[in-house]
């Protein structure tokens, strides 16, 4: 449990620096599991980490889902993905 | 629950290069296979520091064998379109594989279900990734596509030898050699369709679909496969030319897991 509450902690973090810089995307990597594979299973204490950073930045899903395939479209277009 | 965390660890290792973006990721090979999930990012610190953690420890790996896979013929699945008109597409040598960018402007992709998904790039493996068996193709073709929450679907069109591929052949001489270099000004305009098999139904594909992974570092999974089950012709003359390029550019069988392969047969 404790494990999984750090792992947690470091997902909140990066989302939370991804929806504030948004701008270097020089080199990203694949994220196309990130959100939904970190939130399956227990999922209660990402959704309030999650919530607690989205009220800072205010990111909604769908500005996050649209960085993450701008992400993945400019990785695919440059690596063999 | 410890394959749970392994992978929400890995899950995170990717969502840090993401959202950092400070280094670059470590240059790998096929020779190094075996070896992926170890290759380290010297600048960073664990667990970043493990950037292709995910090649060594995912359990939804790809490719797959194809023939091993208990295969599903389950109630009805997504109807599989696949809308790929004609675009002018850009040629690019990735150091990895040869590969054809879409236009920015390009509308088509592959409508699983209802939800369209973009064709971004389709690129070519030497020989085939997965396998049926002993059988192995000669080579195989990717259609990569991204959807709109980020997530890849890949339709997999397996390569035999046959008839010369006209469409194959202006892929390969528009094709830049250096590695890294890409040709986007030819100006070459084709229908990617005519990738697809002769005689199919564009408008309800027949696949094998599993959940799988990038085959290439840093191998995320969540990657959704379609695996069509009729494949096209190249002329040997032609496969020889793209080995030319990239030849033995393709991941080895991974273990499927328990999962299932489910098919619309
Ligand atoms: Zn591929």
């Amino acid at each position: 449990m404790r494990i999984k509450l750090v792992l947690v902690a470091v997902l909140s973090l990066s989302i939370s620096c991804f929806a504030e810089s948004g701008e270097d995307q020089s080199k990203p990597l694949p994220a196309a599991d990130q959100v939904g594979n970190i939130s399956t299973g227990n999922e209660q204490p990402v959704q309030i980490k999650v919530e607690k950073k989205k009220s800072k930045s205010q990111p909604s899903q769908e500005e996050i889902n649209v960085d993450k395939q701008s992400l993945m479209i400019d990785y695919c277009r440059k690596h063999t993905c | 629950m410890k394959t749970n965390i392994l992978v929400s660890l890995a899950s995170i290792i990717f969502t840090g290069y993401v959202t950092m973006a400070v280094s670059a990721p470590p240059h790998w090979s096929y020779e190094e296979e075996p070896h992926w999930g170890a290759l380290e990012d010297a600048s960073q610190v664990v667990p970043l520091r493990y950037p292709y953690a995910e090649c060594g420890i995912g359990t939804h790996q790809s490719p797959v064998d194809l023939a091993n896979a208990r295969i599903v013929k389950s109630g009805p699945l997504n109807k599989l379109m696949a809308r790929y008109g004609i675009d002018t597409p850009s040629f690019i040598n990735t150091g990895h594989a040869i590969q054809v960018n879409t236009s920015p402007d390009f509308t088509g992709g592959l409508k699983v279900g209802k939800e369209l998904l973009p064709l971004i790039q389709l690129h070519f493996h030497e020989p085939s990734e997965h396998v049926f068996g002993d059988k192995k193709f000669p080579a195989e073709l990717h259609f990569v596509h991204v959807s709109q929450d980020g997530k890849i679907a890949v339709l997999a069109v397996t390569i035999n030898i046959g008839e010369e591929n006209a469409v194959f052949q202006t892929i390969l001489d528009n094709m830049p050699y250096g590695s890294g270099e890409e040709n986007s000004t030819s100006g070459v305009r084709f229908k990617l369709s005519n990738l697809l098999p002769s005689g199919i139904n564009t408008a309800n594909l027949e696949y094998l679909t599993l959940a799988g992974s990038l085959t290439t570092p840093p191998c995320s999974e969540g990657v959704q496969w379609y695996v069509l089950t009729k494949s096209i012709a190249i002329s040997s003359a032609q496969l020889e030319q793209m080995k030319t390029f990239y030849s033995n550019n393709a991941r080895s069988v991974q273990s499927l897991n328990e999962r299932s392969v489910l098919s619309n047969r």
